[in-house]
């Protein structure tokens, strides 16, 4: 039998190393062995996702290459859920996410996605091209410390000034950082439009969370 | 001097002209100038035409963007339903397998609606002004692939799949060629392919040179056969890979997101450069003084050979200034005096 840092190394080098389809033989090959189901997620998985990401900031990981290393972690999270008994809640922080109205790119924002989910966020995902007031409506329906928004283009980016304007009128404003982001985004947009910050990419973005909500 | 088309027509040619034009990229901002949306600009050729038009007047630059062509992915795909069941007409996201290329409709280019607006378009424009470059968006068989197959599984077809993206590739090659060699029948000055998928922000060296390369050689040299003029938009980082495509016969780079300079004494003998002031930290945020002087010396760059188009470095924004926009052009006017005489 192997030990557990063996198992964990595996399961981590599975997501690394982009093997979706053998993930899941793996993570039931760790289970048979006893160990630690919420063990296996966090220092195998999510270790090697994180690995994928310092790739990714490297210059040797591109977008593809991070999908197929989320898929498989994805794919060994959704195994492992079987054997997990209801837990307590372990994030830092509830975030939600979406791209503004008129825009479908969302490989950006499922990036953003992937890489808070890694950091340790509970992330909900409010999908492309959301219509201003839904994102609105969730604030106010919703307990969330971080907001947000992206958009791909220029002529959808000031979506994202409307909805900040938008949770001022509700009285919804001061409940909730946001960040937003896209290629066509910049610092000196964010500011003007009253977001709490900018990131240029999905690494920084969560950093830059972790700090909102004094995770860091 | 030269007139504008005859000066793109010399640039394209890598022949060199006496004056810079000003193509500034602008699709989104004189289509929400004028009020209308999106769709309702690309479905009326003289909406199209009249935003066009009275944009390019009201700013001073010149050339006119006929539009965006997507009608290949539309008619092929737009039967097929997406990733989520939904037929959404568009024909995206539908193509996640061998057997589903099967199921792609043939493309009939005379049968399409969207060409037979963008013919209109191209139509009502060269009467409007008859001495200004008209070019037209329409995208690279794997861009088209790109589409059908949505971005995520394309991304991850790049890695695990690279036959399906391959094959797909192969299979609408026929009717991007078709659709190019319809627009040069219509007149178009270039046709101008984007790649934003493509470049250093998304994919790496390794997945261009298996997955697009190739694609790219063959289908532009059978359009540039026809007699087309073709624009390369390097859209993102490809200072990795600009010797890649060179290989694949573009009259001119759109460059983005590099100094023009360095790719110019890279391969400047080579190809004619267009671009490449940033659209959103300059034109856009920038002041009337910082768009003048960054314009002016992407002109002191790249033209000193006439052989350089003055443009954004992408789509303008239609957040864009007007008195920004007036600035480049008045910098590319003057930078042509000190170049030209």
């Amino acid at each position: 039998m192997q030990t557990k840092e063996e198992m964990l190394r595996k399961l981590s080098d599975c997501v690394f190393d982009m093997e979706d389809e053998e993930v899941v033989d793996v993570v039931k090959e760790y289970i048979e062995c006893g160990y630690d189901p919420q063990e296996g997620m966090l220092q195998g998985l999510v270790d090697g996702m994180k690995r994928a990401s310092e790739l990714y900031e490297e210059g040797e990981y591109f977008v593809p290459e991070l999908i197929v290393c989320s898929d498989a972690m994805y794919a060994g999270i959704e195994e492992f859920q079987k054997y997990l008994p209801e837990t307590e809640n372990n994030s830092i922080g509830k975030v939600a996410i979406g791209v503004v109205e008129g825009d479908t790119h969302d490989i950006g924002k499922n990036l953003v996605r992937i890489m808070m989910e890694t950091g340790g966020f509970d992330v909900h995902d409010l999908g492309r091209d959301v219509a201003l007031d839904t994102f609105v409506d969730y604030m106010r329906d919703n307990d969330v410390d971080i907001l947000c928004m992206s958009s791909l283009m220029t002529t959808t980016m000031p979506g994202m000034g409307i909805v900040i304007e938008k949770l001022k009128e509700a009285g919804l404003r001061d409940k909730v950082k946001i960040m937003v982001g896209g290629a066509p985004v910049s610092p000196a947009f964010a500011e003007k439009i009253g977001a709490d910050g900018y990131t240029r990419s999905a690494i920084e973005a969560v950093e830059f969370a972790k700090k909102l909500v004094g995770a860091a | 001097m030269m007139g504008k088309r005859e000066a793109v027509k010399a640039i394209l040619e890598g022949k060199g002209a006496d004056r810079i034009p000003i193509i500034m990229n602008a699709f989104s901002l004189p289509v929400m100038r004028y009020g209308y949306t999106m769709p309702e600009a690309l479905m009326s050729p003289e909406k199209m035409t009249k935003c066009m038009v009275g944009t390019r007047r009201e700013l001073g630059y010149d050339g006119l963007c006929a539009g965006v062509y997507g009608g290949i992915a539309m008619m092929m795909g737009g039967h097929l339903p997406n990733s989520e069941g939904a037929i959404s007409g568009n024909g995206e996201d539908v193509i996640h397998s061998m057997d589903d290329i099967k199921k792609l409709r043939p493309y009939n280019v005379d049968e399409c609606m969207a060409m037979k607006t963008l013919l209109k378009t191209i139509e009502l424009m060269r009467e409007e002004e008859p001495d200004e470059p008209i070019y037209v968006i329409l995208h690279v068989p794997a861009a088209v692939a790109f589409t059908l197959m949505g971005a995520k599984p394309a991304f991850k077809a790049m890695i695990k799949n690279q036959e399906l993206f391959k094959a797909l590739c192969d299979h609408v090659e026929d009717a991007v060629v078709e659709s190019c060699k319809v627009l040069v029948d219509a007149g178009v000055d270039f046709l101008w392919f984007p790649m934003p998928n493509f470049g250093g922000f998304c994919i790496s060296r390794k997945s261009y040179e298996k997955c697009i390369s190739e694609s790219n050689i063959r289908a532009n040299k059978r359009i540039k056969d026809y007699g087309a003029k073709i624009v390369i938009h390097t859209c993102g980082l490809y200072d990795d890979r600009f010797d890649l495509v060179l290989k694949e016969s573009g009259d001119a780079w759109h460059i983005s997101d590099t100094q023009t300079k360095k790719v110019k004494d890279e391969y400047g003998d080579k190809v004619s450069l267009m671009g490449n002031i940033p659209c959103c930290s300059v034109l856009m945020e920038g002041t009337e003084e910082e768009v003048y002087q960054f314009a002016y010396q992407e002109c002191m760059d790249g033209a000193r050979d006439g052989r350089f188009i003055l443009s954004g470095d992408c789509d303008v924004s239609p957040l864009t200034p007007d008195e920004n926009v007036i600035a480049a052009v008045r910098a590319a006017k003057d930078a042509e005096k000190v170049l030209f005489g």
